[in-house]
């Protein structure tokens, strides 16, 4: 398995407005494998959103370097291949919508690539398809739910063949089940089309079914691991200002009382089989 | 004194193809000194009905009454009752902009003419609810704090109109955990403190468990569901999941552990308590 992005000696600086440097990522190093589902947890203002950034060359490193699928970020020449390599949705589907028919905001993406009409059409139908939204590609995207709108952003995206998805707390506006369709989209585009997934989220209950989590602290990366390894540790994600699952908050209150559990359990169905072993 | 809606419906772009019908024959009362949530699938209506608690919308059929006044009616009487039902609304930071911190608060309660001494009280006090000291935070820019705190300015911006009635439409919505506690913990505080009466909209079942007296589910435009959030939590979970939304993680992790045999008790809304139930019911299955 290759790397999809490689993150190396990354720092990120910037002005802010009162003339003073904020260094917003300092020193990351990270790597991302292909096929990889990677959720990257952490309070506001840790640095997740600038990290993102700099996955589709958003933003370019102040030091240190980015690869995305072998290439440099910095390469201006390439920048278009990162672009379509890497697609990123963000937090609020509303801005990321320009069309107002489903199906045209879709191919908005491939006929900005000059991609030929007949394979427009093709790829249109496959994205729809593949977030479950074919019956409504007709509509307008206005008058959607939050999760069908946000399913529509994601369509776009993938109608553009990206190799890896940056999703930007995708869920933040969502209601619980929109939350849900959104992320077994997710899911099933990581699983089934090998797509890698890099996934922002405030919702720890998204993050424990990543294959690895990353946890942002003022700018570095304060640890990573196996989601049951990450929460685990309760006590240090609730210093950082984060949740931990349910699962792992409870579990961790039992063994305090001294009931014998079994390390890593995240989830109820964890708790409930070692409760009633 | 009361909010109450009466046979209130409200339909969007009548008459077009796009018609659609927000709200359906609501009828609604909110007493003062409530703690209000209201629940529902995005696109339930929830929004629409809390732009008509103050007037924002006006119902296509139907009477709202702010404390016995019509909110649609002429007259001063309704402006008077416009202005004891404060609103924030979605994401309220994009809303900031006066150039300090104290200055933007202070911009509604000089838009009551209000003297200067009592715009000066209701700003310190607005800053305080926000938890930032006034001699520190008073002359900063807005724009200068994290995405937490600028929101907790544009809700105090609100609270210093001193509202009878405060609505909240999805306060926490893209916080982190930690500025989601703050503000919930604020918001509980003021309507212990001051009575204010409280009307949140949100997608967390946890505050809602945690805060609410009274929980409204929406769903398809019909005010479904009306209680008091633990009964509808235990007693409704079918019709709350038919609704979109979903109970509390906690009841859902108490119901998974019933469901594997273990007798807990299911009507503790808090991890505390939860944890305390379970480990009761562990002892008890190991020493029989």
């Amino acid at each position: 398995m290759g790397d999809m992005i490689k993150v190396e000696k990354m720092c990120h600086a910037y002005l802010a407005s009162d003339g003073s440097e904020v260094t917003a990522l300092d020193n990351i190093n990270l790597t991302i494998g292909a096929g990889e589902f990677v959720a990257i947890i952490g309070s506001n203002g840790s640095g997740k959103s600038t990290l993102a950034k700099h996955f589709n060359a958003l933003l370019l490193p102040s030091a240190g370097d980015c690869w995305v699928d072998g290439i440099n970020t910095r390469d201006g020449a390439r920048l278009w291949d990162v672009r379509q390599t890497v697609g990123m949705v963000f937090q609020n589907p509303d801005n990321q919508i320009v069309a107002a028919i489903v199906e045209e905001d879709v191919a908005f993406g491939p006929e900005n690539l000059g991609v030929p009409p007949a394979e427009i059409e093709r790829r249109v139908a496959e994205a729809l398809s593949a977030v479950g939204m074919t019956e409504y590609r007709h509509h307008a995207p206005h008058l959607l739910s939050g999760g069908q709108k946000q399913r529509v952003a994601i369509a776009g995206v993938l109608a553009m063949r990206p190799k890896c998805l940056v999703l930007d707390e995708p869920t933040a506006m969502l209601d619980p089940q929109g939350r849900q369709e959104v992320v077994a989209t997710v899911h099933r585009l990581n699983k089934e089309e090998g797509i890698t997934v890099a996934y922002i989220t405030h919702f720890m209950e998204e993050a424990v079914v990543a294959d690895r989590v990353v946890v942002m602290e003022a700018g570095k990366v304060a640890f990573m691991g196996t989601p049951s390894e990450v929460f685990s540790q309760v006590e240090r994600l609730k210093q950082l200002g984060l949740d931990v699952p349910l699962a792992a908050d409870i579990a961790s209150r039992l063994r305090a009382k001294g009931v014998a559990l079994p390390d890593g359990i995240i989830t109820n169905q964890e708790l409930a089989v070692s409760l009633c072993r | 004194m009361s909010i109450k809606l009466t046979n209130v419906s409200y339909t969007y772009m009548p008459g077009t193809p796009y018609e659609r019908h927000a709200l359906k024959n609501i009828n609604l009362e909110i007493q003062r000194g409530e703690f209000v949530g209201i629940i529902g699938h995005t696109g339930s209506g929830k929004s629409t009905l809390v732009q008509h608690l103050n007037g924002l919308i006006k119902p296509t059929a139907g009477t709202v009454t702010v404390d016995g006044a019509d909110l649609n009616a002429k007259g001063p009487e309704a402006k008077q009752a416009r202005l004891k039902v404060g609103m924030v609304f979605q994401y309220p930071e994009h809303q900031l902009f006066e150039e300090t911190i104290a200055a933007d608060i202070a911009f509604g309660p000089k838009n009551l003419s209000l003297s200067a001494d009592e715009i000066d009280r209701r700003v310190r006090q607005a800053m305080k609810f926000a938890g930032l000291d006034y001699d520190t935070y008073a002359g900063r820019s807005p724009f200068q704090l994290s995405g937490g705190q600028m929101r907790r300015v544009a809700i105090a911006g609100v609270v210093a109109l001193e509202p009878d009635y405060l609505i909240l439409d999805e306060p926490s919505a893209g916080l982190d955990p930690r500025g989601r506690d703050e503000i919930f913990g604020e918001i509980r505080e003021l309507h212990k403190r001051t009575g204010t009466t409280v009307v949140l909209v949100t997608h967390n079942m946890e505050e809602v468990a945690r805060l609410a007296t009274r929980l409204i589910v929406m769903k398809r435009g019909e005010a479904i569901l009306d209680g008091r959030p633990l009964d509808i939590f235990r007693a409704s979970r079918a019709a709350l999941l038919a609704a979109g939304v979903d109970v509390p993680l906690v009841t859902s992790l108490l119901g998974e552990l019933k469901a594997h045999g273990l007798d807990v008790d299911e009507t503790v809304l808090t991890p505390d308590k939860a944890a305390e139930t379970i480990f009761d019911a562990a002892r008890r299955r190991a020493s029989c």
